[in-house]
């Protein structure tokens, strides 16, 4: 508002500008005009009877023979007609100058710095928390980074989903201390995990904490009015473990069993095993959540579900590992099976695995998708792809091509292997009906994105040459797998990276720390 | 006049080391804040090139020489012209132009409206705190939630207020703030010492539009 009254102040001032100018060129020649007529103290000047007693000067004497004081070329209209015309041809000429001064003071007005970490401190945080994460594994060496990731989504959905049913106690008391434990109870659902990622861990004397950082949305249902409301939430979670107590050997993703039987979670009021009867606690046990904070909280309404947002982070320059090259050495020689080269992996894996991924999320396919995708991520994004589905919606993304691809990171532990790429690609990406109306987005200007893509495979995995329509362990077709992952012919569940890569996580460039 | 451009890398990673060090010794939540500018000034500006045209404009007809009427209103109208833009396009220039109340009260409104856009109020023990700097005002704003109110003495928050503003208006304000964050770290580890199992309640990169 107060915007715009100031655009149309300046303008004024333009267009008075412009006329003062044209005033200025103009007047010898108008002034000097010999010729009867008006004279300019009887008609449009400044007053009747002209100035400080001895009128408006010789000059003026001649008058302006009737036409406009700027210009005189003998005809009143022309002369109007001239005057409006350089009015408009000055201030088109004077616009772009006021709208660049303009935009830079607005620039100088909103510009703020709030204190945040510099490449610098990020740099230096990353390579703490690296070499605090090495220590960790060399304490414990069956601790696997992806697995711990995997176990902290399932607490943090488990922990939302639970709230308000009968089986809410029995499924969360054993994983989190009293202090965390929901007090007001509120009916969540649709739950999806955009960022899961450790920020922190630290050493004290008796125990050691992993702060997990969440960034997530989830749709809210009030119990007293019963109105449900999206939202978008950061969070961090701190996972407390006693010192000494070692993760035991990883059975794979998606399993969240009771810490010390591995028996299926049930569990009492009281937080014992209804298996092997223990009290499972922080003493006992492993991970347990210690604090929940939230630190951001935004409603989002269903209008926002479908607006296209600038893409903020393509130009961001990629934050990757310092050591890449001598890594990736290291890295392949290490696990030759798994991982050769960049090129091979680029070429048989992420080249694939995005075109073959964007190609089902395009469809509305989402199921055909299963096998390349780690549970909790398919789980994820099948959450946005229902959401699509109940207004009957499509999120087209076609003419997908890949523009380039850059190592970030390599990860490896007892366990698992992990690789990260960022990807920049383009594609025309829009929404529509099932009718092919174009809800949002634009179907014709592709939009250039870059993402961060993390892939995850077991020790024992092989890269091959692989069919990404069939079964990775038996060459079934895909469409027997079912939502669990496990394929129908063999038994075998494909999607925690035993037999081949799995993609594992997508951060979007703006949010992705390293 | 000091400006946000002018800050360079090495004082961008100090002050979140500063913020950083208040944290890790003091269970609060401090978050720092800088701003250019924490009003617009046009309406102030608009009549102080009012003023000048009127002004201008009186000297010429009361003056004892004789001018071309033509040519005092044209100049007189470009001067104005001229010094709205100067001081529109210089923002530096409207320090002068500012009450003294009037830059205190901007920046307290300022610092306030960022405080509750970014929800620092939503911390579990009350404990965050917004250090404001504005930079055109040449003010500062120590704006501390109701939990460290309670904790620290009046005096105290008086004078982290009034050190915060002496280093602003010092001859090296970078390296003045920086030592007044330093200060505040020692006096928060005094009365609000970190507990175990600190989390951090507020984004390192806590971004708010106004």
């Amino acid at each position: 508002m107060k915007n715009n009254v100031l655009r149309k102040i300046l303008k004024c001032f333009a267009v008075i500008l412009a006329v003062s100018c044209i005033f200025v060129l103009t007047s010898d020649s108008a002034f000097s005009r010999p010729g009867g007529g008006h004279g300019f103290s009887g008609g449009r000047g400044f007053g009747g009877g002209g100035f400080r007693g001895g009128g408006f000067r010789g000059g003026y004497s001649g008058g302006i023979s009737g036409g406009y004081p700027i210009f005189n070329t003998g005809d009143y209209d022309t002369d109007y007609l001239l005057t409006v015309l350089a009015f408009i041809l000055v201030s088109v000429i004077t616009y772009p100058l006021y709208k660049t001064f303009s935009e830079r003071n607005k620039e100088f007005y909103d510009e703020k710095y709030g204190a945040k970490p510099t490449e610098e401190i990020l740099k230096k945080n990353r390579g703490s928390l690296n070499s605090r994460l090495k220590r960790l594994i060399q304490s414990d060496p069956e601790f696997s980074k992806p697995i711990f990731l995997d176990y902290a989504v399932m607490l943090y959905n488990k922990y939302y989903i639970s709230q308000g049913t009968a089986k809410m106690k029995e499924q969360i008391i054993p994983f989190f201390k009293d202090s965390c434990l929901p007090k007001e109870i509120k009916k969540y659902s649709e739950i999806t995990i955009g960022v899961a990622d450790i920020k922190n861990i630290e050493f004290k004397n008796d125990k050691c904490n992993i702060h997990v950082g969440f960034i997530a949305s989830y749709t809210c249902k009030n119990a007293v009015n019963n109105k449900a409301f999206r939202y978008n939430v950061t969070e961090e979670w701190i996972f407390s473990r006693k010192n000494g107590v070692l993760t035991h050997k990883p059975e794979g993703f998606g399993i969240l069993r009771c810490p010390n039987c591995g028996g299926a979670l049930e569990f009492s009021d009281c937080g014992k095993c209804k298996h092997c009867g223990t009290k499972i606690n922080f003493q006992a046990g492993q991970w347990i959540v210690s604090r929940i904070s939230v630190m951001s909280f935004e409603k989002i309404t269903a209008e926002e579900l479908l607006t296209y947002c600038e893409e903020s982070g393509t130009n961001y320059p990629t934050v990757c590992n310092d050591n890449i090259n001598e890594l990736e050495k290291q890295f392949s020689l290490a696990h030759s099976e798994l991982y050769k080269n960049f090129k091979e992996f680029s070429q048989k894996v992420v080249i694939p695995y995005f075109q073959e991924i964007y190609k089902h999320w395009s469809e509305g396919e989402w199921d055909k998708a299963r096998h390349l995708l780690s549970d909790r991520l398919w789980n994820n994004y099948e959450i946005n792809q229902n959401q699509y589905k109940e207004f009957g919606y499509f999120n087209r993304l076609k003419n997908v091509h890949i523009i380039k691809i850059h190592t970030v990171n390599y990860e490896t532990d007892k366990n698992y292997e992990a690789v990260t790429v960022r990807i920049y690609a383009k594609c025309l990406d829009y929404i529509e009906d099932s009718l092919g109306n174009l809800i949002a987005g634009d179907n014709e200007i592709e939009r250039s994105f870059s993402e961060y893509w993390t892939f995850v495979a077991n020790k024992n995995a092989k890269l091959q040459d692989r069919d990404l329509a069939k079964c990775p362990s038996c060459g079934a077709p895909i469409e027997k797998i079912g939502n669990s992952g496990i394929c129908e012919y063999c038994n075998c569940k494909i999607t925690d990276g035993n037999f081949s890569w799995v993609l594992f996580s997508i951060t979007q460039d703006e949010v992705y720390t390293g | 006049m000091i400006r946000i451009k002018n800050f360079d890398q090495n004082f961008k990673t100090k002050l979140y080391e500063k913020v950083s060090l208040i944290e890790s010794k003091s269970g609060t939540e401090a978050v720092v804040i800088i701003k250019n500018s924490s009003g617009n000034y046009f309406s102030r500006v608009l009549a102080a090139s009012g003023i000048f045209f009127i002004l201008l404009l009186s000297y010429f007809m009361l003056s004892p020489i004789e001018y071309d009427p033509y040519s005092m209103y044209i100049i007189s109208l470009l001067s104005s012209v001229a010094v709205f833009c100067i001081l529109y396009f210089i923002p530096g220039l409207q320090f002068f132009l500012i009450s003294e109340k009037t830059k205190k009260k901007n920046t307290e409104i300022h610092a306030r409206a960022l405080f509750q856009k970014a929800q620092m109020y939503k911390t579990q023990n009350h404990i965050a705190f917004l250090v404001y700097f504005s930079l055109l005002e040449k003010k500062s704003y120590f704006l501390t939630d109701y939990g460290i109110n309670l904790i620290m003495d009046d005096d105290e928050i008086k004078n982290i207020s009034e050190k915060l503003q002496k280093a602003l208006k010092g001859k090296n304000p970078k390296d003045d703030i920086l030592k007044a964050l330093d200060e505040i770290a020692t006096v928060m580890e005094k009365y609000i010492p970190r507990p175990e199992d600190d989390i951090n309640e507020l984004p390192d990169d806590l971004d708010v539009e106004l």
